[in-house]
C-alpha cells in the first residue's frame, strides 16, 4: 500500500508543473488523468501562482510554464533571417491597409469597399528579389501542393527603408500602398 | 454565355501550361452574406418588407509565371439562400437575376512585364476616376478590358487602356443580372471606351493625375487630380483638389465639378473634411461610367456619401463631407461620416443628408462590419429621414 502511496505521490511529482502556454497567449495544465484544464498564471511578488477555474491554486516554478513547441518546416524560415524580409515584423499601417508581423504569424487587413479583407496565419517567404528589394510573402495559406498553394494571400512588398514599405500587390491594377511602421 | 466563358477559362488555362516555369499558383476565395434592413416607409427595422440580404462567393486561382507573367482566374455566384422566404424583400446585387442562383467568371485575364511595361488582358477590375469597379456591393463590376502601363519615365506612370464591354449596371445592383443563362456582358455604352492617363510624384510631395477618356460616339471626359502629403509642414497632413469635365456628344453644355479635401492622420486615427461643387447645367453625373453614370452610380470625388450615391455627383449640387475614423486595437475599426448635399433648382435630385457610422471587428479571416445609416433626404420616403442598419460578413479563405 505503501508502495502505491509512493508511485502515486510520484506521478503526481512528475506531472505537477506541466504547464503549457499556448500560442494565442493562454496556458493549461496537463492533468495526469490525460486531460487538460485552461489556468491563470499570475505573479505574486517573486512567486509564480496558477489559478486553476476549480477555485484551488498553487505555487509552480515559472520556468515550467513552457511554450508550445511549434512545427517550423523548412519552407516556414526560408529567408526568414535575411535583413529584408526582418524589416517586416512589426506593425505597418497605410491609407486603408494594415500589417501585423511577428516572425511566425502574420495578419492583415485591408479596406474592401464597405467591408474588410483580413487574412491571419502563420507567414511565408516566396520570394526575394534583394536588387530590387522586393519580397514576396504568401500569409494565412491552408495547405501546399508544390508550387499549388490553397488559401490565404500573397502579398508582394517594396522595401523602402527601416520604416517605409510599399504593398506593390495591386500594382497591375495601378494601385500601390505606402506603409509607414507603427512605433 | 458558356461558350465565352469557356473561352475565357481556356485562355487561362493554354497560357499557364505555357509557361512551364511556375513560381506559384494559388487557390483562393471568398464567402460573403450581407444583410440591410431600414424603416422607411411602413415597415420597422428588420421587417421582412424593409430588408435586403443575399450571398456570394468568390473562387479564384492566380498565378505568378516565369518571365514576368502573371495571371488570375475567378468567377463569382450569387445566392439567395432562401432569405426571400422568410427575412427579405430584395437582393443586393444583380437585380434582373432576381432571387435565382446566378454565376459568371468574375476575372480571367493575363499580364506580361516587358522592363517598366506591363500589359494587362482580359477580363479585370479597373480602378480609374470615371470607369471602376465598385467595391461597396456583395458583388463588383469587371472589364472585358486591356490595359498598357509604363513607368520609364520617372516617379511616373503612363496609362492607356481600352475597355470593350462590362457587366456595370445602373439600377443600384451594380453588376447586370442573369436571366435564363444570359452573358451579363455587354459593349461598354455604344462602341467601347478609351481611357489615357499620367500619374507623376515630380511634383515633391505630390501625387497628380491626368485623365482622358473617349467613351466613342458617346462622351469625352477629363479628370484632374493632385494630392498633397504636407507632413513636412504637419506630419499626417493632406490636401487634395479635383477637377472634371464630361463633354456628352449633341449636347451643348458640359458636366463638369471640382472638389477639395483636407485631411490629417496618425497612428490609428484619421479626420478628413472636404467640400464639392457641380456644374448647374451639366446632363450626366460626374461618376462611374461603368454603371451608368445613374442615380445610384457611385463617384470618386472626395465628398461622396457612404451609401447615397447619386447625389453629390448630380448636377447643380454642392456638398460637404466630415469623416473621422479610429481603429482601435483589439476592439474594432470604428469609422463616422456625415454628407450634405445642397440641391440647386436644376439638380435631378433633392436636398440629402446622411450620417454613416461602421464598427468593423476581424475574427480570423472572418470580417464582420455593422453599419448604421442615417438618411435624410427630400426626395425619399415622402421626405422623412429613416434609419438603415447593415451587417456584412466576409469570410476569405
Amino acid at each position: 500500500m505503501r508502495k502505491l502511496f509512493f508511485l502515486f505521490g510520484m506521478v503526481l511529482l512528475l506531472f505537477a508543473g506541466e504547464y503549457i502556454t499556448l500560442d494565442d497567449g493562454k496556458v493549461i495544465l496537463l492533468k495526469p488523468d490525460g486531460t487538460w484544464q485552461e489556468v491563470k498564471v499570475v505573479k505574486k511578488g517573486s512567486e509564480t501562482i496558477a489559478i486553476k477555474p476549480d477555485g484551488t491554486w498553487e505555487k509552480i516554478d515559472a520556468k515550467k510554464v513552457e511554450a508550445a513547441n511549434k512545427l517550423e518546416t523548412g519552407i516556414d524560415k526560408k529567408y526568414k533571417d535575411e535583413p529584408l524580409v526582418k524589416i517586416l515584423v512589426g506593425k505597418w499601417r497605410g491609407d486603408g491597409i494594415y500589417y501585423e508581423f511577428t516572425p511566425n504569424h502574420a495578419f492583415m487587413k485591408l479596406k474592401d469597399g464597405h467591408s474588410r479583407r483580413t487574412i491571419e496565419g502563420k507567414w511565408i517567404v516566396e520570394k526575394l528579389d534583394k536588387a530590387k528589394k522586393e519580397v514576396v510573402v504568401n500569409i494565412g495559406e491552408g495547405a501546399r501542393l508544390g508550387f499549388l498553394t490553397f488559401g490565404g494571400d500573397i502579398r508582394k512588398f517594396k522595401i523602402i527603408n527601416d520604416h517605409t514599405i510599399q504593398d506593390i500587390t495591386s500594382q497591375l491594377d495601378g494601385k500601390v500602398y505606402t506603409l509607414t511602421k507603427e512605433r | 454565355m458558356k461558350l465565352a466563358k469557356l473561352s475565357l477559362v481556356a485562355i487561362v488555362a493554354l497560357s499557364v501550361s505555357a509557361f512551364a516555369d511556375v513560381e506559384n499558383v494559388k487557390f483562393s476565395g471568398n464567402a460573403k452574406l450581407f444583410y440591410g434592413t431600414n424603416d422607411a416607409g411602413k415597415a420597422d427595422l428588420f421587417d421582412k418588407k424593409g430588408a435586403y440580404g443575399q450571398a456570394a462567393a468568390t473562387v479564384a486561382v492566380s498565378a505568378d509565371l516565369a518571365n514576368g507573367v502573371a495571371g488570375k482566374l475567378s468567377a463569382t455566384g450569387l445566392s439567395t439562400l432562401g432569405l426571400e422566404n422568410n427575412l427579405v424583400s430584395a437582393t443586393w446585387a444583380g437585380f434582373a437575376g432576381g432571387v435565382d442562383a446566378q454565376w459568371w467568371v468574375q476575372e480571367a485575364w493575363l499580364a506580361k512585364t516587358f522592363g517598366n511595361t506591363t500589359f494587362k488582358v482580359g477580363r479585370q477590375e479597373l480602378d480609374t476616376p470615371l470607369a471602376f469597379t465598385e467595391k461597396w456591393n456583395i458583388a463588383e463590376n469587371t472589364f472585358d478590358a486591356a490595359v498598357l502601363l509604363n513607368s520609364d519615365l520617372p516617379q511616373t506612370t503612363l496609362v492607356a487602356a481600352w475597355v470593350g464591354r462590362g457587366n456595370g449596371t445602373g439600377d443600384g445592383g451594380v453588376v447586370r443580372g442573369i436571366v435564363n443563362g444570359s452573358d451579363p456582358f455587354v459593349t461598354y455604352w455604344k462602341d467601347g471606351a478609351y481611357a489615357f492617363a499620367g500619374i507623376t510624384k515630380l511634383i515633391p510631395m505630390t501625387t497628380a493625375q491626368v485623365w482622358y477618356y473617349d467613351v466613342v460616339n458617346v462622351a469625352q471626359a477629363w479628370w484632374l487630380q493632385a494630392d498633397v502629403d504636407l507632413k513636412d509642414a504637419v506630419p499626417g497632413l493632406i490636401a487634395g483638389a479635383q477637377y472634371s469635365n464630361i463633354d456628352v456628344e449633341g449636347v451643348s453644355d458640359d458636366a463638369s465639378a471640382w472638389a477639395v479635401k483636407l485631411g490629417y492622420a496618425m497612428d490609428a486615427f484619421k479626420l478628413a473634411a472636404a467640400y464639392s461643387s457641380t456644374d448647374s447645367d451639366g446632363p450626366v453625373r460626374v461618376a462611374n461610367t461603368a454603371t451608368m453614370l445613374g442615380k445610384s452610380s457611385q463617384s470618386k470625388l472626395y465628398t461622396e456619401a457612404w451609401w447615397n450615391y447619386g447625389y453629390v455627383s448630380a448636377p447643380d449640387v454642392d456638398s460637404y463631407m466630415i469623416s473621422a475614423e479610429y481603429d482601435m486595437e483589439d476592439v474594432a475599426d470604428f469609422y463616422a461620416q456625415y454628407t450634405s448635399a445642397d440641391a440647386g433648382n436644376k439638380a435631378p435630385v433633392k436636398d440629402m443628408d446622411e450620417f454613416a457610422l461602421t464598427a468593423s471587428k476581424a475574427f480570423g479571416n472572418l470580417n464582420t462590419t455593422l453599419a448604421y445609416i442615417y438618411t435624410d433626404a427630400d426626395d425619399q420616403n415622402g421626405g422623412d429621414s429613416y434609419n438603415t442598419i447593415q451587417l456584412y460578413l466576409t469570410y476569405n479563405f
